[in-house]
Order: structure tokens, then sequence, then C-alpha cells
């Protein structure tokens, strides 16, 4: 499992959803967070952050520039080619994860989850990171 | 009901509330209304475990309802949530059971399925008493047979329900026939005992046929409301005017084929009366119920009337009240010897107003269907409306539809109303002169009693 002293980078366009994941993130015991609006701000706060970032929750849907367009952006950066990337999705656009694969997501978590799930998909997404 | 029912409401609207707990008497309710609530609700969740937990839009456009379904999911993981709202505005059923709500409901279109949904949850917690029967079909019981589940006969003028047969004991062809002679095509088991229902309609499916996938009369009956149900939200919500998909309309008039196909054309030739009496309504029902059943009427009708197409009419039969919806709840909600006159011309309208929803929403079908609809009030003496068309005028095929509609009305078994028979219901339109008396003798003639 992810050490809980990984800085995670939460991206959602909705305040209470920023909140609602780090809220999980916490009841895991994770510590160190770092937030933006959407995938274009995300990008900045990911490469301006003095710690690096170890982990990234992103929402899917979000205006200006998607999760999907963040993810495709994070892997054509040499520098985080494996960082752990986990798309927030709504079931209703479940049917486009094939495309969020083809790009490199880590692994996905379907809106709404409780904290024993998304602990679920952070070990999953850690396993395959680390080839475990 | 005990006093161990925890109910918890997220941004539920006042007008809706009252509703629920009129259903939820007993209940102890734990409400959230403002922001203030809502953020709490975040890091000091209520105590649960709550039974039930209702939303609705009533926290205005600060909260989206995927982070209502996600805030309250976080804290309670178990429990049905189920978004409630008297607004069509932004109402799309699918899309919210797709974001995690367990069920979505329009009032006042959805209030009784609503009640039905909220009693079924109840049945499953252990430690209540619950005073509540559901109609069961008495074609799905076979002689001779342990049931494993009480049955009782429902006495509407009294309220009364009377057991009729023990669960273990076997009920014999006498008594079966015997309901038959009276008439009585349902029956009415314990809320908490249909799970032991459908077990034993299962296995006797499977014993008749020796294979599954065939279904009970009961089971066709709720999978045809629920369709039904569907198709009223989608239609709700396609878009309108210029936003109106022509290709989703299609897929809305292509679902209802598959409707009618699947769940009402499935009568066999010579035996379209035994149908009728078969699907007459065993409660007071709703608007999916009453569609469905004209709808299953109108076919049935039509085949044993020999007018029009029975696909058709069945389509009709599914559209031919959804205008309903756009008559204001005040109306509807009053009894109709207390409507003004300018209440009563609105009630009047709502056949144009289905036929307008339709042609909104890009449905598009035959123009008999259309006519149907549009006529389903009219009578034969001339007294109906929107037209006052009388005699030959009035179409066959709409009077097959406007039958259907006054025979669910006369038949459906309504607490405080004296049980009609199908027979008696037919003798009754022909008394008041509603119909072509040649059609209505046709009818009359092969129905038993």
């Amino acid at each position: 499992m992810f050490d809980l002293s990984t800085r995670i980078l939460v991206v959602d366009d909705m305040l209470t959803m920023r909140k609602l994941v780090q809220k999980a993130c916490k009841e895991i015991g994770f510590t160190d967070f770092i937030e933006a609006a959407d995938g274009a701000k995300a990008f900045e706060a990911l490469t301006a952050s003095e710690s690096p970032v170890g982990l990234v929750l992103s929402d899917w849907n979000m205006p200006n520039c998607t999760g999907l367009d963040f993810l495709k952006r994070v892997r054509s950066d040499s520098r985080y080619a494996d960082l752990p990337f986990i798309l927030i999705t709504a079931e209703a656009e479940k049917e486009q994860i094939v495309e969020a694969i083809k790009s490199g997501v880590t692994n996905y978590v379907v809106k709404p989850f409780t904290a024993d799930m998304l602990k679920g998909k952070l070990a999953a997404a850690y396993a395959k990171v680390t080839g475990g | 009901m005990s006093d161990q029912i925890k109910v918890l409401t997220v941004g539920i609207q006042e007008e809706t509330i009252g509703y629920v707990k009129s259903i939820l008497k007993e209940a102890e309710f734990s409400e959230i209304s403002d922001m203030e609530g809502f953020e709490k609700l975040l890091e000091q969740p209520p105590p649960g475990p709550f039974v039930l937990i209702f939303t609705g839009p009533g926290l205005g456009d600060a909260v989206a309802f995927t982070e209502l379904a996600q805030s309250i999911r976080m804290s309670y993981s178990s429990s049905p949530i189920f978004f409630i709202t008297n607004s069509r505005e932004g109402y799309d059923r699918k899309n919210f059971i797709k974001n995690g709500f367990d069920d979505a409901f329009l009032i006042p279109l959805d209030e009784k399925t609503l009640k039905l949904k909220i009693e079924d949850i109840l049945a499953q917690v252990e430690n209540i008493d619950l005073d509540i029967f559901r109609p069961v079909k008495l074609v799905d019981l076979q002689a001779d047979t342990k049931l494993g589940f009480d049955v009782s006969i429902f006495m509407p003028v009294n309220k009364k329900y009377i057991k009729y047969q023990n669960a273990d004991d076997d009920v014999s062809q006498e008594r079966i026939d015997k309901l038959t002679k009276h008439q009585v095509s349902s029956l009415y088991v314990p809320l908490k005992q249909m799970k032991k229902f459908y077990d034993y309609t299962a296995s006797k499916l499977v014993d008749l046929n020796g294979k599954k996938g065939q279904i009970s009369e009961t089971e066709r009956q709720e999978r045809l409301h629920s369709a039904v149900r569907d198709i009223f939200s989608n239609v709700f919500n396609v878009g309108t005017g210029k936003d109106a998909n022509i290709g989703e309309g299609k897929k809305i008039v292509e679902d209802c084929s598959q409707i009618v196909k699947s769940y009402i054309m499935k009568s066999e030739p010579g035996e379209w009366y035994k149908q009728i009496e078969k699907s007459i309504s065993a409660d007071e029902g709703d608007s999916y119920s009453h569609s469905s059943n004209v709808s299953t009427f109108a076919a049935l009708f039509s085949i044993g009337l020999e007018v029009g197409k029975p696909e058709d009419l069945a389509v009709a039969g599914l559209f031919h009240d959804i205008g309903l919806s756009d008559v204001p709840k005040e109306i509807l909600d009053k009894d109709p010897s207390e409507w003004t006159e300018e209440e009563k011309k609105i009630w009047q309208m709502h056949p144009e107003f289905s036929i307008n929803a339709m042609k909104a929403k890009k449905l598009i079908v035959p123009t008999e269907v259309q006519n149907a609809i549009l006529s389903h009030h009219e009578r034969f003496d001339g007294t109906g409306f929107p037209k006052g068309v009388a005699g030959k005028r009035f179409k066959p095929e709409a009077q097959v539809l406007a039958i259907a509609d006054q025979f669910d009305y006369l038949t459906r078994v309504e607490e405080g109303k004296e049980r009609m028979t199908a027979k008696k219901a037919l003798q009754r339109m022909a008394e008041k002169r509603m119909f072509d008396p040649e059609l209505l003798k046709k009818a009359m003639e092969v129905m038993p009693g």
C-alpha cells in the first residue's frame, strides 16, 4: 500500500467533492494533500509542488481541461510517466474508461464511493505500479 | 411499526417531505435542510443506521446531485438513497440511478410508486410488524400444492382482508374454482411473505415447463408496470421543441413496441376475454398501472372485437393519459365534483396535452394512434370531450381505447367501492350509451357471468 505520508493531488471542479475525496483519504490515514479545480491548474500544481506528488486523484468531468486531458498531459511528460493516477468517474462516464486505460490511467473509482472502496482501488493501483 | 425506524432527509423539498412523513408516520426523522447542515454531514454525520435516506433539490444549485450522492454514500455505505423532486426541470431518472441513487421519484406522478418502494424496504427490516398486503394473481396458484404463504381475499367495501388459505395447507382445486366462479382474479399476500410467493411461482413454472425464464402473471404485470415507468421518465427527460432529438423519440417508440410485444401481446387466440379477467386491477394503482392496464385491455378488446390493430391500440393505451402530467396538481388532487368550470376545462384538455407532449418529444406514431388518444373521452351519444363527436363519427378504434379506459376505471378494485365484474362493467357502459351498442354487445356475449 502507498506510504501514508505520500502527497496526494486532489483534482475536482467542485469544492465539496475535493473535501469528500480528502475525507475518504484521511479515513484511510493519508495526511498530505494539495488541490486544484481543473486539469490545467492541476498540471501547474503538480510541477510547482515542492515535495513531489506521489498520487493523483482526479475527477473526470471538469470544465476547461477534463480529467482525461489532464491524464494525457501528465503521461506525455516523461517525469510523470509512472506517477500513480486514479480517475474518479460517474457511472455515466464508465463507458469511456477504455480510452482512459489506453491513455495510461492506473485505476479508476466510480462515484459514489466509500472510504473502503477507495482503499481497495488504491491498494490495487499500488500493486500495479510496483509490479506486486 | 416500531420506533427503531430511523430516516435521514437531506435537502428534500418542503412540499415532498410531508408526503414522505405521511407514509413513515412512526419513523424518527433526522433532517438536513440547509448548507450549514450539509457541511456538518461531512464532518459529523448524524448517527445511523438509517433504514432509508431521502434527498432532493432543496439545497439549491450550491450542491450538485453527484455531490449529494457522494456525501451521503461516504457516511452511510449501505442505506438506500432515494431522490425525490416535484420539479421536472433537471429530472433524469436514469442519470440519477447511474450516479449512485437507488431510485428517483417525480412527485406527484410517482407518489404511489414511492409508497410501494418504501414499504418494500420496510419489509426487509426485521422485528417490525407490517399490516400491508400485495396483490397476486389467482392464475399463479396451482391446485393441490403447498403455498408456503398466507392468502387473503379483500373486501373493498369494508376495507378488510380476510384470510382464505393458510401457508401450511394445500390449496384445493375446489377452492380455486370457487374463487373463479365469483370472478375473483386477485388474492392478497402479506408483504413480508412476498418472497415466498416469488419462490413458489418460480419453482412451479419450472415444474410445469421444465425450463426457466417463464414468468408468472403477477410478475408479468409488475414488469409491465416498471417498463411503463421507464418509458414515462424517458419521455419527460427527452428535450422538447428545437432540442428534441428525433433519434431519442424513435428509441422511445421502439421501446414501446418491445413492451407491447413482450408483455401485452401474449394472449392465446380465442382466450382474449379470459386474459381480460386476469388483468383486472387488484388495487387503486397509479398512473403507470392505469396506462399498462388500458394498454392491455385495448389490445385484447381490439383482438376480441376485431377492430383496429392490437399493437397500435396498445401503444395508444400507454400514452393516452401522459398529458395529465401537464394538468396542475391542485386540479388533480381535487375531487372532480369540486372543480370550478375553469378547472374542469383544463382537465378536459388532457387528451390534447397528451398529443402535444408526444409531438414535442418527437414520438412518431400512426395517425390512428393519435386519433384514439385524442378521442378517449368521447362518447357515442356526443356527451364526451374534447370535440363531442357522436355516432359513426366516433371511430371504432378510438372507441376500443375509450372502452379500455372506462373498463379499467370501473373494474379496478378500490377501497370503499364495490367490486365490479367484467360483464357488469360492460353492461354499465351500455346502459349509459357510452359506446356503440353493437361493439359492447359483441363483448358482453362472450364475457362469462
